[in-house]
């Protein structure tokens, strides 16, 4: 019995809460009816307003976390011009050693028995110090650290450019758990290829990352042998990597065990990557592992042969098996697939493969695979500025977790000394006792914050960075018919919520007891950025109209100003606000932040801000 | 391909609900509930144990008749003859970590059913992984996970009144990281995900509207404002039951899986009355070093080995100090076996069917399934027949286990699957078979009985011991009787039937 269309069934959320009853005739139906409010599928350039709404939609869909200088940057321009800002690569620095401070000197210096880089040197191209030979792959948790801490800080301090996101956008489609075995080069290498590979060829980075250290071990490449070559990675460049799945791809079993065939001989010397100098990858093609035979492909491949080689010429395999890969329509057609429903929307549907992935397909396949190319009509397209698509995505922990960060800009903040016996707070003075515990350099911020803080919450919420769930990446992505609702649980609901005690009492780096030291934005610069600050309502509206999807009820709203202001008349805030930022004394500030922070939390916890 | 038939049976449509009190304790059975009728009071608990990454069947229950040829074809991974854990009576062997496994087996609540699988295998862990957890065909797509389906099936309001009065307690709970496809359903996630629920708890804020607009947006802010609320419900109970539950074994905090099963057992000592577990363990996917060169019986298949013969073991050890073993059933899978070949880098790829492992006090121990036969010049790409469909297990789950009163696994998996027999045959002097409903009650009560019993005599007295009322009824076909109590007064009573049983109820008025 045949309950299903042939045809890949696409979502079901119009019907997300409309059946009474599941019945599998009903599962039929829902699947070939869902919310069909788009209006325009074109793909030719949007010339309607190009205002605050299309730039916030616009910067939503491409840099990890709106915040207000991400809009500033696009003030004036027009869309073509806001494109190209967008379209323009970043630079990438090197992770450095901020983790010394992590251990006490003595642990320090045994671990790197005093050969490491100094503190703040990059120190990437230094391997771990082999002095414990019995222990050798046991690798230190700090430098795992560092390059995390070096990853959300470059994401933090990002240009208003799409390469991180894009950077997000590979990771997801062609992951690996990067840390996993071969130590913090190996992770390294993986973050630097899928940088670099953002703004090149996607034919080319395949070709690059199926030698990359970190998928040679990842999807077993490395350690498949001749006579039984392993499967893993044959099958998932083909599936997940390239032409994707049936029903559209109709690749054969044969055909994965050919590719593997083809790939086998291809590891990495684990030696040189680990403990040798500088960062090269030390990928090695051993011809004597390599199987020279033909290899056959099915009728999906045209019924194509690979000559098999021997000798280094076995290597050149690769090269044919990625050529075949990229020649099939359905490789164009997959990456399209997948660029949309991460850049736009999940939901697919005729129209909108035919009328936009299709075409799409074509430009990228007519421009050496660049995903950029495709980007540049499809985020400029009269479709992707339809109203249904804009403020219609839950955010991603990143976006939500970065959009906190960069709107408050907690990691440039203030440190407090907090102490509740006393209710007394003070800004961050070097002399006061409570800050001699720990030294706070810039460096230990940022170990803090970046590998520390922000690396558990997005544990929490469901997507750490270089530890995807599979090699299919986080099913947000991917998993119909609920895509993007997969962020939200009643666990992940609560890690979220964690995230406005940021806003609240401020990030803490310890405490004791009813003491400790936290990390506070900048309530004087964060209010100074508002066009109308001393003006409650005003300055509320700015920030609602900017952070949240849908403007709150206003009742709610009403009922959170009087929450705010004691019951007290609206000059009070204006009176509070106007001294503080004309005279900004601890004391002053200290009267209008518990106030405003008391209320302002809400705002980040509301479900308008989780949805962009 | 034409689907194996091995044992039709059409479902158990007549089966009364059964009591589950065991044999050892309270001669005064508490009316326990079947599946999902309310989580406010006890009753059957399934436990879902996902081994991610395709478990190697071959090395977990090994048919010592082919031991000779399985040495010739996987010589890297093959477990040394004399560690194996010989099963009595049968030509199987449990591998050598799964000593707890072993003892359940000699207790009689093992099964173990051979060959289970996809008629038609993908290779893919995540299409197959999508296959088990939805219940497809291997050539279809369904997006919703038969669990999911079942809650949406016997909770058409979920998730929009949901928790109630009737229902406190969530239906299922996850105790891995994230939600899964299992408990996806049609409509939202049926599924509880529950990682800390002694951690921190505080009401998430929301403004729930009474018009959401019609919209993604609108259909966001409402699913949103939904979790938020059932959150702020769920974390409430969960935390109450946690902070109650004892363990008199511990599990310890080593492992994952010794976590999840720790926090389980906590809830389900500490009183939450939710039907539905999943705990899962990673790293199955064994493609190399599976085994340690010097000693085949060691190495990362039997530290995963270990780690759930452990966690399961306890976990049985714990319900039956809480005398709640009688209520739940255990039932392992996971996306495919590995090839019958092992490969050079000492490890097995992905393959097809393997063993399945339901563990319950009720579970008829039979073995089924026959071994399977190794091919002494197996090549790489021989795999293992399935004799059982995957689907045939869940059928088994939901008819016989589940919803017994009212078997529904065809609205669940869209066609009719053969079952067998999953639980130990009714005895019917089993004083444990008799179930008395409805409780509390007004005008009559019900009692179904065991087969072979035509008549009752019964007696009710109240807890004063004085009796109430006396006489004799006889059984209906479906082994029901019915005495009625319309002028008893409002309390609680005993019954006695038939001299030697002893059944509570409530009078309401």
């Amino acid at each position: 019995m045949k309950r299903f269309p042939d045809k890949l069934p696409k979502d079901l959320v119009a019907d997300f809460y409309k059946q009474p009853k599941i019945h599998i005739d009903r599962v039929v139906e829902a699947k070939t009816t869902r919310i069909q409010n788009i209006q325009n599928y074109s793909l030719a350039p949007y010339s309607g307003t190009f205002g605050l709404a299309e730039r916030k939609h616009l910067l939503n869909r491409t840099v990890v976390g709106l915040c207000k200088r991400h809009l500033q940057d696009l003030e004036g321009l027009d869309l073509d011009q806001a494109i190209e800002h967008i379209l323009t690569p970043e630079l990438l620095g090197e992770p450095t050693n901020n983790y010394y401070h992590d251990m006490d000197g003595a642990a320090y210096a045994a671990q790197y028995n005093n050969e490491d880089v100094a503190p703040g040197a990059p120190f990437i191209h230094r391997p771990y110090v082999r002095n414990n030979p019995g222990s050798e792959e046991q690798f230190g948790w700090e430098r795992y650290s560092a390059i995390i801490s070096w990853v959300n800080n470059s994401v933090y301090e990002q240009q208003t450019s799409i390469h991180w996101k894009l950077f997000v956008f590979l990771h997801n489609l062609v992951p690996t758990r990067c840390f996993d075995t071969i130590g913090h080069k190996g992770g390294y290498l993986y973050i630097k290829l899928l940088f670099d590979a953002c703004f090149g060829s996607y034919k080319q980075f395949i070709y690059d990352v199926t030698l990359d250290p970190s998928m040679l071990v990842y999807l077993n490449l490395a350690l498949s042998q001749k006579d039984t070559p392993d499967e893993n990675y044959a099958r998932e460049v083909q599936e997940l990597f390239t032409v994707g799945k049936r029903p559209f791809a109709q690749f054969s079993e044969s055909d994965v065990r050919e590719i593997a065939r083809a790939l086998v001989g291809w590891t990495y010397d684990y030696e040189s990557l680990v403990y040798g100098e500088g960062t090269e990858r030390h990928t090695v093609f051993h011809e004597w592992n390599h199987d020279s035979g033909d290899k056959h492909f099915s009728e999906f491949y045209n019924n194509r042969t690979i000559t098999g080689r021997s000798g280094p010429e076995g290597a050149d395999e690769l090269t044919d098996v990625i050529d075949m890969l990229f020649e099939t329509d359905e490789s164009a057609i997959y990456i399209c697939r997948r660029l949309y429903q991460f850049f736009v929307y999940p939901v697919l549907n005729d129209q909108i493969e035919s009328q936009i992935i299709a075409p799409l397909a074509t430009i990228f396949k007519q421009n050496n695979h660049s995903m950029i190319a495709v980007l540049r009509v499809l985020l400029k397209s009269a479709h992707f500025f339809d109203a249904s698509i804009t403020n219609s995505l839950i955010k991603s922990p990143l976006d939500f977790n970065f959009s906190i960060l960069k709107e408050l800009k907690i990691p440039e903040g203030n440190l407090e000394y907090w102490d509740g016996s006393t209710s007394h707070k003070q800004h961050y003075n070097p002399g006061h006792p409570a800050f001699q515990v720990k030294n706070y350099s810039p460096d230990t911020l940022a170990y803090d914050i970046f590998a520390k803080h922000l690396n558990w919450v997005t544990h929490n919420q469901g997507m750490q960075l270089f530890s995807p769930p599979n090699v299919s990446g986080w099913p947000a992505y991917y998993q119909e018919p609920v895509y993007d609702l997969f962020w939200i649980n009643t666990s992940t609901i609560k890690a979220r919520k964690n995230m406005s005690f940021w806003v609240r009492w401020g990030m803490w780096c310890y405490s004791y007891e009813d003491r400790g030291v936290n990390l506070k934005y900048d309530l004087h610069r964060y209010l100074s950025g508002f066009e109308q600050p001393d003006d409650l309502n005003a300055f509320l509206d700015e920030f609602i109209e900017r952070m949240h999807a849908a403007p709150m009820r206003t009742e709610l709203k009403s009922q959170w100003i009087n929450e705010l202001l004691g019951g007290l008349p609206m000059t009070h805030w204006t009176e509070y606000v106007r001294q503080f930022l004309d005279n900004p004394t601890q004391e002053n500030e200290n009267q209008l932040q518990w106030r405003l922070d008391n209320v302002f939390f809400k705002f980040f916890e509301l479900s308008e801000f989780h949805i962009h | 391909m034409k689907r194996r038939s091995f044992l039709h049976k059409i479902s158990h449509a007549a089966a009364a609900p059964m009591v589950l009190p065991s044999i050892f304790h309270q001669v005064v059975a508490n009316n326990k509930t079947t599946y999902l009728s309310n989580t406010q009071t006890e009753g059957r608990i399934l436990v879902l144990i996902k081994l991610d990454g395709g478990n190697d069947g071959l090395n977990t229950l090994i048919p010592m008749d082919q031991m000779n040829n399985l040495s010739q074809v996987r010589p890297h991974v093959i477990l040394p003859e004399n560690k194996i854990l010989q099963l009595e009576t049968h030509d199987l062997g449990l591998h050598p970590e799964l000593s707890g496994f072993k003892s359940m087996f000699d207790e009689k609540r093992l099964k173990i059913i051979q060959n289970v699988g996809s008629v038609t295998p993908d290779f893919s862990h995540f299409r197959s992984m999508d296959i088990w957890q939805s219940a497809s065909d291997y050539d279809e797509y369904i997006n919703s996970g038969w669990m999911g389906r079942f809650m949406e099936n016997q909770h058409p309001e979920w998730p929009l009144s949901y928790p109630n009065e009737n229902y406190p307690d969530p239906l299922s709970i996850e105790l891995g990281g994230a939600a899964s496809l299992l408990f996806t359903g049609n409509q939202s996630f049926t599924s509880y995900v529950a990682t800390d629920p002694g951690g921190f708890h505080e009401d998430i804020l929301f403004d729930p509207m009474a018009d959401y607009p019609d919209d993604y947006l609108g259909m966001k802010l409402r699913y949103i404002d939904l979790i938020k609320n059932q959150s702020n419900e769920y974390s409430e109970v969960i935390k109450r039951a946690y902070e109650r539950g004892q363990t008199t074994h511990e599990f310890g905090n080593d492992t994952y899986l010794a976590q999840q099963f720790d926090i389980m057992t906590k809830l389900i000592t500490g009183g939450l009355n939710t039907r539905v577990y999943m705990v899962s363990i990673g790293g199955f996917d064994t493609h190399d070093t599976q085994v340690d060169p010097n000693d085949h019986a060691q190495g990362q298949h039997s530290l995963l080995l270990r780690d759930l013969n452990q966690q399961v073991s306890k976990f049985m050890l714990n319900l039956d100090t809480a005398n709640r073993s009688d209520d739940v059933l255990c039932m392992t899978f996971s996306e495919f076996g590995r090839t019958i070949v092992s490969n050079g880098s000492r490890g097995t790829d992905h393959g097809t069917a393997a063993p399945i492992f339901i563990i319950g006090n009720n579970i008829d121990p039979e073995i089924l399934g026959n071994n399977p036969v190794i091919p002494n010049n197996a090549r790489w790409e021989d795999n293992l027949a399935t004799e059982f469909d995957f689907r045939s297990v869940y059928a088994s789950v939901i008819d016989q286990w589940m919803t017994p009163e009212n078997p529904n696994s065809e609205d669940i998996l869209g066609e009719t699957f053969p079952q067998f027999d999953l639980l130990r045959p009714q005895n019917p002097f089993d004083t444990t078979k008799w179930v008395l409903y409805p409780n509390p009650a007004t005008d009559y009560l019900q009692i179904s009985v065991p087969d072979g019993i035509t008549n009752i005599q019964y007696a009710i007295f109240d807890l004063t011991g004085r009796k109430h009322v006396e006489g004799q009824v006889q059984t209906d076909k479906s082994r029901h009787c019915v005495v009625t109590i319309d002028a008893l007064p409002k309390g609680v009573y005993l019954i006695h039937v038939n001299t030697h049983i002893t059944l509570k109820f409530i009078k309401q008025l």
